[in-house]
This record gives C-alpha cells, structure tokens and sequence, in this order.
C-alpha cells in the first residue's frame, strides 16, 4: 500500500503499526526532546503517527468507536503526562501501547463493554455446512462475541495478541507479564473459545474427521 | 472452531480510522493540561517543627506520669494519685516551660497542613 498524506507530518505509512515503530523511534524520540523542552506542538507529531493504531487497540477492546475515541484520547493525555517518566530502555511506541493497556483494560473493567451474550446470537442456519451456514460475517461477530465473553485475563491477553501481530513478546511487554504467562493465557483462552463456539461451528469436527478417512 | 479460523478472524485488521477532529482533541485537552500550574508539593518541612513540638509534649507527659506513678506508696493510691497528679504536673509543667507557645505552635502547624492539603486537593 502507497504512503497517503497527512495534514500534520505529511506522511502516514499504511503498514501495521509494528513496522512503523521500527521506522519511527528516532522520530520519536526527537519529538519527546522537543515535548520536554517546551514544544508542545512537536506532541501533535506523535498524536499523528500513533493515533490509529491506538484507536484500533481501544476498539479491539471496547467495539464501541465513540468510546474508542475517548479511550484513545485519554491514553494520549497520560503519555503526555508521563513523558518524563519514559526511560528510553524501550521504544517510544512500546511504552505507549503499555500506557494505553493499561488505560484500556482498567476502562473496560470500570465499565465493561456492551456485549451480545453468545447465547442469544443466531443459530446455525444448516449444522450440516461446514461452517453451520454462516456467511463470514456472521462468523467474525460470532467468533468476536464469544471473545468479548471471556474472562477478563484471557480476553486482554487474546486482544493483544492479534494485536500485536501473534508477537508474544510484545504482547508481555504490553501486559507487563512473563511471556510464558502469555502462552499459557492464550492456551487457556482458545480452549474456553472451542468449547464455546463448538455448537456454531461443531461440524469442523466431521470436516477433520471426513479428510482423515479420505486419506 | 479450529485454531487457525479463531486466528483468521481475530487477526483481522479492523481498519478503524480516527475521526477528522480526533487530534485537535488531543492537542485542545494536551493544551489545557500544559496550562495548568503543577500541584504544589506537600509541605513536610514547614510540617515538621510542628511534629517536634508534639512529640517533645507527649515525651515531657508521659515523664511526669512515671514520675507521679514512681512517687506513688501503694499501687492503687498510685494510680489514683498519678491521675490527679500528672495533671496538675502537666499545669505545672505547662506554666513552668512555656507550654502556651507549645500550643500554639502546634495549632499553626495544623492548620499551615490543613490548608496546604486543602490547596493541593483543590487544584486537581
């Protein structure tokens, strides 16, 4: 995808957020230099740079793009706050996805997410389809509100992780736990998920099943 | 579901795009937060003669309670005459070593905290 211009830094690449951090560190960390010493225009550039993919990690948790916002915002409004205290051990876009974690998940558990119970989403239209008759739509929301009813831990720690592109360590550095707790959450949080989306997408058994009998 | 599915789905890029006022937001509230003036610290020197001047009281109390409970014939005429004693001990006291500018150090340091307290709470 080609670069699109931006009104405020004249660029915004259209590649996920990890490979921007890798270009834009020294970028960021010049334009905190410039925060610290008084500049507080230099403040949009970073606004700029990271506000979709904070706005996207907000949604990812929420589902609600007004509440997204406000969450993405208030992240913004601690960095800003916290500038100082960032130690520079890590990259600028590490310690803000940490912050906003951490915003995010003590939002969501003041004021959970709004959230379709499972139970109430539609049946399968034909449990003999391979896929119970849904279109891919109608798979995501499923598969998305299942997510959503997940206990808190497993819920974060799934959200981030497909976040952050499967990348486990990113996701202990922005959950500020051990990597092996990551694994072992996401384990644990894919086996709730079977368990619960096995009566929407059961017949991915007889499909396993069908191709081993064929061989 | 298979693993690869839930994967499939949840690795979806969203795509979400931020609303077109979404960093004049950030930069108004950014602006707002850098003009106001920090929370004043809280002032533990200014506090501290004053938690001198009661820790010196108590200690010079709690000497004259030893002191009448010492003086005391029996344990019980003790102790009945300690509680009258220590009393009339801390007056003495009190008269004899300026106790009156003890107190009213401690009733400055009071409220010197509880107004600090109260403009550092106030300014949030």
């Amino acid at each position: 995808m080609q670069p699109v211009a931006n009104n405020a830094t004249g660029w915004e690449a259209a590649e996920s957020y990890r490979k921007r951090s890798y270009v834009s560190a020294a970028e960021d960390q010049a334009a905190v230099d410039r925060v610290l010493a008084g500049d507080i225009s230099a403040f949009e550039e970073l606004v700029c740079r990271w506000q979709k993919p904070l706005v996207n990690l907000a949604y990812r948790f929420c589902r609600d793009r007004g509440r997204a916002e406000d969450m993405a915002q208030e992240a913004f409004l601690r960095a800003y706050r916290s500038l100082k205290k960032w130690r520079r051990e890590s990259a600028f876009s590490t310690w803000l996805f940490a912050l906003a974690t951490n915003l995010y998940c003590s939002e969501l558990r003041r004021i959970p997410a709004r959230n379709v119970p499972l139970r109430e989403a539609p049946e399968p239209i034909d449990s003999r389809a391979i896929d119970g008759g849904f279109d891919e739509q109608e798979r995501e929301r499923v598969v998305r509100t299942a997510v959503q009813g997940l206990p808190a831990k497993y819920r974060e720690t799934l959200t981030l992780f497909y976040f952050h592109e499967m990348d486990i360590a990113a996701t202990a550095q922005s959950l500020a736990i051990a990597e092996g707790t990551v694994k072992a959450r996401l384990n644990r949080g894919r086996a709730i998920l079977r368990h619960k989306l096995a009566k929407w997408f059961s017949s991915d058994w007889r499909q396993a099943a069908g191709d081993h009998a064929r061989r | 579901m298979r693993d690869d599915n839930v994967d499939r789905v949840l690795a979806k890029n969203d795509e979400l795009v931020p609303s077109s006022g979404f960093t004049n937001s950030v930069m108004a509230a950014v602006r707002r937060e850098a003009g106001t003036p920090p929370p004043l610290a809280f002032p533990l020197w200014r506090a501290l003669p004053g938690w001198v001047a009661a820790a010196i009281t108590v200690a010079l109390a709690l000497a004259g309670v030893v002191r009448e409970a010492r003086g005391s014939a029996t344990a019980t005429e003790g102790i009945a005459k300690s509680v009258s004693g220590v009393v009339t001990a801390w007056l003495a006291i009190w008269a004899r070593d300026g106790g009156s500018w003890i107190l009213l150090g401690l009733v400055v340091s009071f409220v010197a905290v509880k107004l600090s307290l109260r403009a550092v709470s106030g300014q949030r």
